[in-house]
C-alpha cells in the first residue's frame, strides 16, 4: 500500500515534469483545449483537465503560445497554437529530453548491473 | 441542478478569485471547455448531470483551480512561515503573560484576572499583524532585489563568556545587597543625609518580608550560586542549559507570585513602581530565554552533527 502511494504520487510528478514537452509537441496546428487534451489521452499522455487549461494559458503567457477565439459549428473556443518562440523552445527542449532519457537509461542500466 | 446551472456555478466561483482583468477571458474560455469536456463524458454516465458532477469533481475546487490560472502570491513567503510560527506564538505568550501580570499588579485586587487577560488580545493582534506586515515586506524585497551573496557567521562560541558572567556576578551581588537592605544603601549613597521620608519609601511591607521576600532572596543566592558553578565549568555543556532554564523558569515564577501575591513596600507609588520594573524584568527574561533555547537547540544540532563525523 505504502509502495502503490508512493508510486502513484511519484508517477505523477514524473508526469507533471514532461506535460509541457507533450503540450508544445501537439501545437504545431491549432487545436482547442478539449481537443487538445483528447490528442494527448490518445497518443499515451493521459493529463486532468484542471492542469492543462491553465497551463495553456501559461504558455501563451510566457510567449510561447499564440491564440484565437473561433466559431465554426456550435460555441466560441479558443485556439492554441505554437508562436515562433514556442517551436524554438520546442525544439531545445526535444533535444534536452532525448539527452536525459540517453542519460537516464545508462544510469538505470547500471542499477540494474548492481542487481 | 442542471449541468448547465452546475457549470455556470463553478465558473463564476473561479473567476471571482481571479484578477478582474482575466474574470472575462478566463469565465469563457472555461464555460466553453467544461461544457466540452462533460458532452464528451455524457455518453459514460446515466445523464448529462452526473457527468458534469463528476466533470467538475475531477476538475478540482475554485480555489485550486484559480490558483493554476492566477499567479498567486504569497503574503508571506513559505520560507517565513515558520519563523512567523515562532515569532507569533512566542510573542503572543510573552503578551497574554503580560497582560497577567498587569492584572496581579493593579491596585484594585479585585480585578478579574480574566479580565485582564483579555484586555491584552488587541497587542496580541496588534503583534501578528505587525508581522504580517514586516515578513511580507521582507519577503517583497527579496523578489524585487537580487539576494545578496551569503557570508558566513561567526560560528557561536562554544566557551563560556567568563568575562561577561564576572561582572553579571559582581551586578547581580550589588542588587541582591541594594534589594534586602535599600535603606541602608540609601544612607550610605547619600552619607546619612537622607530624610527620613525619602527611607520611608524603600520600606518593605511586613507581610512581603515573612515569606515572599525570603523565598526570592534564596532564589537571588541560587542564581549567583549558578553562575559562580557555569562561571568555573570547562565549558558550556547540555546540563548547564538545562539547569539555567529550568532555575530561570522557576525564579521567574516565584517573582510573578512575589509581586502578585500582596504589597512589596508599604508605599503605594514605590510598590507600584517595583511591581511593574519587576514585571518588565520578568517578560525580558522570557524572551532572553526563548532566544537562548532557539541558539542551544541550534547549536547543539551542529555539534552533534561534529561529534557523528569525527
Amino acid at each position: 500500500m505504502v509502495v502503490d502511494d508512493a508510486v502513484e504520487k511519484l508517477e505523477q510528478e514524473l508526469r507533471r515534469g514532461v506535460v509541457v514537452l507533450g503540450v508544445l509537441s501537439q501545437l504545431g496546428t491549432p487545436r482547442y483545449g478539449y481537443e487538445l487534451r483528447q490528442c494527448l489521452v490518445d497518443g499515451g499522455m493521459p493529463i486532468e483537465e484542471g492542469t492543462l487549461y491553465p497551463l495553456l494559458r501559461r504558455l501563451e503567457a510566457q510567449g510561447l503560445l499564440t491564440s484565437e477565439w473561433r466559431t465554426t459549428s456550435g460555441p466560441p473556443r479558443r485556439y492554441y497554437a505554437l508562436g515562433p518562440n514556442g517551436r524554438r523552445v520546442l525544439d531545445r527542449l526535444t533535444g534536452s529530453w532525448r539527452e536525459m532519457t540517453k542519460v537516464l537509461d545508462q544510469l538505470l542500466e547500471g542499477t540494474s548491473d548492481d542487481g | 441542478m442542471t449541468a448547465d446551472e452546475l457549470i455556470e456555478s463553478y465558473v463564476a466561483d473561479v473567476v471571482m478569485l481571479l484578477p478582474r482583468k482575466q474574470r472575462r477571458d478566463v469565465a469563457l474560455e472555461l464555460r466553453a471547455l467544461l461544457a466540452d469536456e462533460v458532452d464528451g463524458a455524457a455518453g459514460r454516465h446515466e445523464n448529462r448531470e452526473a457527468a458534469c458532477r463528476e466533470i467538475l469533481n475531477g476538475f478540482g475546487r475554485p480555489t485550486e483551480v484559480a490558483a493554476r490560472y492566477g499567479s498567486p502570491v504569497a503574503i508571506i513567503d513559505p520560507v517565513d512561515t515558520r519563523r512567523f510560527i515562532i515569532y507569533a506564538v512566542s510573542g503572543a505568550v510573552i503578551l497574554l503573560y503580560g497582560g497577567l501580570l498587569r492584572g496581579l499588579i493593579d491596585p484594585q485586587r479585585g480585578t478579574n484576572l480574566n479580565a485582564a487577560v483579555d484586555r491584552a488580545w488587541p497587542y496580541v493582534f496588534g503583534w501578528l499583524g505587525f508581522l504580517v506586515l514586516a515578513l511580507g515586506l521582507v519577503g517583497w524585497l527579496r523578489r524585487r532585489r537580487p539576494a545578496p551573496a551569503w557570508k558566513p557567521r561567526p560560528r557561536l562560541p562554544e566557551g563560556i563568556n567568563r568575562a561577561g558572567r564576572a561582572v553579571g556576578i559582581a551586578f547581580f551581588i550589588i542588587g541582591t545587597v541594594v534589594l534586602v537592605n535599600p535603606m541602608w544603601t540609601i544612607r550610605f549613597v547619600s552619607g546619612g543625609r537622607a530624610m527620613q521620608a525619602a527611607q520611608d519609601v524603600f520600606t518593605y511591607d511586613d507581610d512581603f518580608l515573612r515569606l515572599r521576600g525570603p523565598v526570592v532572596l534564596g532564589f537571588l543566592i541560587g542564581s549567583i550560586v549558578i553562575q559562580a558553578i557555569i562561571l568555573v565549568s570547562r565549558r558550556y555543556q547540555p546540563w548547564i542549559f538545562w539547569v539555567e532554564t529550568g532555575y530561570g523558569l522557576g525564579f521567574l515564577a516565584v517573582l510573578t507570585w512575589a509581586i502578585g501575591a500582596g504589597p512589596v513596600f508599604v508605599t503605594d507609588t514605590t510598590d507600584q513602581s517595583a511591581k511593574g520594573i519587576v514585571a518588565l524584568v520578568i517578560l525580558l527574561s522570557l524572551l532572553d530565554l526563548a532566544v537562548r533555547a532557539r541558539r542551544f537547540d541550534a547549536r547543539h544540532a551542529v555539534e552533534a552533527y561534529d561529534r557523528s563525523s569525527t
